[in-house]
């Protein structure tokens, strides 16, 4: 049978690309942490971060035949990453009540050092109040240019917008985390006294 | 761009360390994923692939050389018999198609989705050269067409921009109305602290809990009517506040 295949390096000859061929199990090995974090990090409760990620790589599965390499494979699995986080968030704001954004309840910045079990899901907590107060194009803007460190070309093309766009969202994605985190460390202060 | 404070740089790598999978988090995705996709006939031999986790092992090795080696680009070697394209639709199960279905135009996930789907409606030709170029054999995606068939290379994020952030000037106001209302309090002048907190610069709402703590203790401290069952109020709607044991303590409660 013949197959659809993404091929590394299009220099590569004929007997290379059998080898080099980007199956869905490398794709999946490749991207699975990077789609996993991002839905995490996107605003995806921990709890599902799982059949979240197990959708997205359906999808994944399900399209890859008709992927033809016109844009880079990130930015293809970005693509149905954001869209299926997209709907799932959607889905929750109609069933959920919005989350109070106290932060008065949350985990102190100190616990963010350790590297239990117990401090990672603290931490995680924490970090989804903090990324929650922005609204989900900052979310994702700062998601990732401080978190993938991607440049702002890249943030352009993998969300589809201008570069400036990316630029202006970033520049007050930066101003409202940077409110938050002042909020947190004049708590800790209180905490302290 | 303005620089981030260092709170703001501990959370960020804090975010960055604390978001990555576990390898017992990868592993039972993996599981689960296999499970799934041996539940279809077409992903039987993925699902094989996936399970073995010898084998994911050394996709991993391939993976990182791939990603090492740089450039990705689509390639289509040809296309087996319309029914390899009839198998993959069987893949798709209610949930995804409810995700995919629902439009959703202002990102670029949309445009991949309206890319793919109808060259999956569209038959497949059964015998095509066995190397034909993408633009010959697919019409081009709809909006990805000028982007770049490489896998990004990785550079450091930009930390310019053309205009600086405004000040925060509100916030800082803010915190410093607070400040000197605890610093009254402290100094036992709780008629100074309500004098402060009366300030325009503290009404506005960043710190709506700490404004308030600190009003209930400055009215118990000059016995205010009323200012116990406001005490009592807060603790009941935020026990968990750092000030509560401060308005516990202030009020007599």
């Amino acid at each position: 049978m013949k197959t659809l295949a993404v091929v590394v390096a299009p220099e590569a000859t004929s007997s290379e690309r059998s080898g080099a061929e980007l199956s869905f199990a490398e794709i999946y090995q490749q991207y699975f942490p990077f789609v996993w974090r991002n839905v995490l990090r996107l605003g995806i409760p921990e709890a599902s971060v799982d059949d979240v990620t197990q959708e997205v790589f359906i999808i994944v599965h399900r399209q890859l035949p008709m992927f033809e390499g016109r844009s880079a494979l990130r930015t293809w699995v970005y693509g149905i990453l954001w869209r299926v986080v997209s709907e799932q968030r959607r889905a929750r704001r109609t069933q959920e009540a919005p989350a109070c954004d106290d932060l008065d309840a949350l985990p102190a910045l100190s616990e963010l050092s350790a590297d239990g079990e117990l401090e990672r899901q603290q931490a995680r907590l924490l970090i989804d109040r903090v990324l929650s107060m922005l609204d989900d194009k900052k979310r994702e803007v700062i998601v990732l240019a401080e978190l993938e460190q991607l440049t702002v070309p890249e943030i352009a093309e993998m969300i589809g917008t201008n570069l400036n766009t990316v630029y202006a969202r970033l520049r007050a994605a930066r101003e409202e985390f940077e409110q938050v985190a002042r909020r947190l460390q004049f708590r800790e202060r209180w905490r302290a006294r | 761009m303005k620089e981030l404070s260092s709170t703001s740089r501990t959370l960020l790598d804090a975010a960055r360390r604390h978001t990555e999978p576990t390898p017992e988090e990868w592993a039972r995705h993996r599981k689960r994923l296999a499970v799934q996709l041996g539940a279809t006939a077409v992903g039987a031999a993925t699902a094989a692939e996936l399970s073995s986790s010898a084998n994911v092992q050394a996709l991993g090795a391939k993976a990182v050389a791939t990603a090492k080696s740089g450039v990705v680009s689509g390639i289509i070697h040809g296309f087996g018999a319309p029914i390899v394209g009839c198998a993959l639709l069987a893949l798709s199960y209610v949930g995804v198609r409810a995700v995919w279905n629902s439009g959703e135009p202002h990102h670029a996930a949309s445009s991949v989705h309206a890319s793919a789907s109808p060259q999956v409606a569209r038959p497949l030709p059964s015998a095509l050269p066995e190397e034909v170029p993408a633009s010959e054999a697919l019409p081009p995606p709809a909006s990805s067409a000028s982007a770049p068939a490489s896998l990004p290379v990785r550079q450091p994020s930009p930390r310019q921009s053309s205009t600086p952030p405004k000040p925060n000037t509100d916030l800082d106001a803010e915190l410093a109305v607070l400040q000197a209302a605890g610093q009254a309090l402290r100094a036992g002048d709780p008629r100074a602290a309500l004098r402060i907190l009366n300030t325009r610069a503290a009404a506005r709402g960043n710190f709506s809990t700490e404004r308030r703590a600190l009003r209930i203790v400055a009215r118990c401290a000059l016995r205010e009517p009323g200012a116990t069952d406001d005490a009592r109020a807060f603790l009941k709607s935020a026990g968990s506040s750092p000030l509560a044991a401060r308005v516990a303590r202030g009020c007599g409660l």
